[in-house]
C-alpha cells in the first residue's frame, strides 16, 4: 500500500486532497508535524528521558526546565536529609541540576533518568560530607542545630504554639537520629521511607545489590529505633 | 521455627510483597513473638521518622516558582480588565458582516497555512522515501554482495580441497622418487666403497712388494758396494787409516 503511494506521489498522480489525507496518516509525517501549539503541549507528556534526549540534542531550555519542576522538590528533600541542614540541602539540589545543565552529556540513557540524578545527588551529598569532615565544622555532626531544623520543616498551620513547638522538638530529633546514622545507611532510609523509592530502585540508584539494600534499611531501622526511644510520657510500642 | 530473613521483613512493612508472600508472613507474625516485638520495632521506629517533614519550597524559592506566580497575577489582571471592558462595552456589531469578514480573512489565512504545512509534510514524505528507497537499494546491496561472497566461498573452497588434495598427491609421487634415488645412491656408494677397499688392499700389496724389491735393491746394492771397496784397498800401506783397512 505505501509502495503504491509512493509511486503514484512521484508520478503526480494524487490530487491534492488526497495527499494530505496520505500525509496525515503517514505516521512519520503525524511525529514530524510541528503544528503551531504541539511543541508546547508536548512537554507536558515528556518523560523524562525523552526531555533529557531533548535537552541533549536540541538545547531545548523549555524541556530542561520541565526536568528542574518535577525534580527540584524531591533532590532538594534528600538533600536535606542528608546534611541535615535546609540552607545546605538547597544549595545542593541546585548545584546537582547546575551540573547536570553544564554537562548534558553526562547522562548516557543507560539507566532512567531518576536513577542518575539521585546517584548525582548523593555523590554530591557525599562530597559535603567529606568536605565537612575535612574542615572539621562542627555544625554538621554537632547537636542541636536549630536554626537549620527551623528552616527545614514543615509544621502544621493550624496546630497551636505549643503544638508547633512540640512537631519542630520532634523533627529535630529525627533530624539529628539521622545524622548519627553512617551515610549509606541515611541515604537508604532517606530515599525508601521519604521519597518512596522500591528498594530495587535504591539498589539501581546506588548500585549495589537489592539484599544489601534491605539489610541496611532494616539494620538503619534498628538503630533509629533505639536512637528515638521514647521520651517520659509517650506511649511505647 | 523457621523465621522470615530480614530482607522479607523489610519488604513486608513496606509493602512489596506479593499477596501470598504477605499473607505468609502475617501468619508467622501470630505465632512468633520474637518477630513481632522486630516488626513492631520497625513500625514505631517508621512513625518516628514521619515527624521530620519537609516544605515543598525551600527557604529560598527558585526564581521560576516566582516568575510563575508574577504570570498568574498579570492573567488575573488581563481578566479583570477584560471584564471591565465588557462590563462598558460599545453597542454590539453587525454579527452577519463581521462573521463575513472572519471567515474571508481566516479562510485565506487557513488555506495560506494549510498550503505551508501541506508543502513541509510533502517535502518531508519526498525525503522519508528517499532515505528509505536508499535503505531498500543498500539492503539489497548487501545482501546481493553476501550471496555472491557465500557461493564464491563455496567455488574457492571446492578449488582449494582439490588442490590440496593433487597437492598431496604429487608430494607423495615425489617422496617415492627421492626414496628411490637415495636408494639408488646408497647402492653405488656401497659398490664405490667395495671397490675402493679393493684397489687399496691391491696397492697395498703392490707397494709391499715394491718395498721389498727396493730393499733387496738396496741391500744389494750395499753389497756390491762393499766388494770395490775391498778390492780398491788390495795393496795397503801403512799410511792407511785403521778405519779404512778395516772397510
Amino acid at each position: 500500500m505505501r509502495q503504491m503511494q509512493r509511486e503514484r506521489a512521484q508520478q503526480g498522480e494524487l490530487g491534492r486532497d488526497q495527499l494530505m489525507e496520505s500525509a496525515a496518516q503517514s505516521e512519520p509525517v503525524k511525529r514530524r508535524s510541528r503544528g503551531r501549539f504541539a511543541r508546547l503541549s508536548s512537554l507536558f507528556s515528556l518523560s523524562d528521558e525523552e526531555a533529557m534526549l531533548r535537552f541533549q540534542t536540541e538545547g531545548d531550555s523549555g524541556a530542561f526546565a520541565l526536568l528542574v519542576r518535577r525534580w527540584e522538590g524531591p533532590i532538594r528533600r534528600l538533600c536535606t536529609r542528608m546534611t541535615g541542614d535546609a540552607h545546605r540541602g538547597e544549595d545542593l539540589a541546585q548545584e546537582t541540576f547546575a551540573r547536570l545543565f553544564a554537562n548534558p552529556k553526562a547522562y548516557q540513557h543507560k539507566a532512567r533518568f531518576s536513577t542518575f540524578l539521585w546517584r548525582v545527588a548523593l555523590n554530591l551529598c557525599y562530597e559535603e560530607h567529606r568536605k565537612v569532615k575535612r574542615r572539621n565544622e562542627s555544625s554538621f555532626d554537632c547537636e542541636g542545630d536549630e536554626e537549620s531544623a527551623g528552616a527545614g520543616t514543615l509544621v502544621s498551620s493550624v496546630a497551636s504554639p505549643e503544638a508547633q513547638v512540640a512537631e519542630r522538638e520532634r523533627a529535630e530529633l529525627v533530624r539529628t537520629a539521622l545524622r548519627r546514622l553512617p551515610e549509606h545507611y541515611r541515604a537508604v532510609v532517606v530515599l525508601r521511607h521519604y521519597e518512596g523509592l522500591k528498594f530495587r530502585e535504591i539498589a539501581e540508584a546506588l548500585d549495589i545489590p537489592v539484599g544489601t539494600v534491605k539489610s541496611r534499611m532494616a539494620e538503619a531501622l534498628n538503630r533509629l529505633g533505639r536512637l528515638l526511644r521514647p521520651t517520659l510520657g509517650e506511649e511505647t510500642p | 521455627m523457621e523465621h522470615p530473613t530480614r530482607e522479607e521483613w523489610m519488604d513486608y512493612v513496606y509493602g512489596e510483597l506479593d499477596r501470598r508472600s504477605r499473607s505468609r508472613l502475617t501468619a508467622h507474625l501470630a505465632e512468633c513473638r520474637e518477630c513481632e516485638a522486630s516488626v513492631a520495632e520497625w513500625h514505631h521506629a517508621m512513625g518516628k521518622l514521619d515527624a521530620w517533614q519537609i516544605p515543598d519550597e525551600g527557604p529560598r524559592a527558585l526564581p521560576v516558582r516566582r516568575a510563575l506566580q508574577w504570570v498568574a497575577a498579570a492573567v488575573l489582571l488581563i481578566a479583570l480588565g477584560y471584564g471591565i471592558g465588557r462590563l462598558y462595552r460599545s453597542p454590539a456589531p453587525d454579527v452577519e458582516a463581521l462573521r463575513g469578514e472572519l471567515e474571508a480573512s481566516l479562510s485565506q489565512k487557513f488555506r495560506h497555512e494549510l498550503s505551508a504545512d501541506l508543502e513541509a509534510a510533502v517535502a518531508d514524505a519526498r525525503f522519508e522515501i528517499q532515505d528509505d528507497l536508499y535503505r531498500q537499494l543498500r539492503s539489497d546491496v548487501d545482501e546481493l554482495a553476501l550471496q555472491t561472497f557465500a557461493v564464491s566461498s563455496a567455488v574457492t573452497n571446492r578449488l582449494l580441497s582439490q588442490f590440496i588434495q593433487a597437492y598431496d598427491e604429487w608430494r607423495a609421487e615425489d617422496q617415492q622418487v627421492i626414496v628411490a634415488a637415495l636408494r639408488e645412491l646408497e647402492s653405488r656408494r656401497l659398490t664405490d666403497d667395495a671397490l675402493l677397499r679393493s684397489d687399496l688392499v691391491s696397492l697395498a700389496t703392490l707397494t709391499e712388494e715394491e718395498l721389498l724389491r727396493t730393499r733387496r735393491d738396496v741391500a744389494t746394492l750395499l753389497t756390491y758396494g762393499r766388494s770395490v771397496v775391498r778390492i780398491s784397498e788390495v795393496p795397503t800401506s801403512p799410511n792407511v787409516p785403521k778405519e779404512r783397512r778395516s772397510e
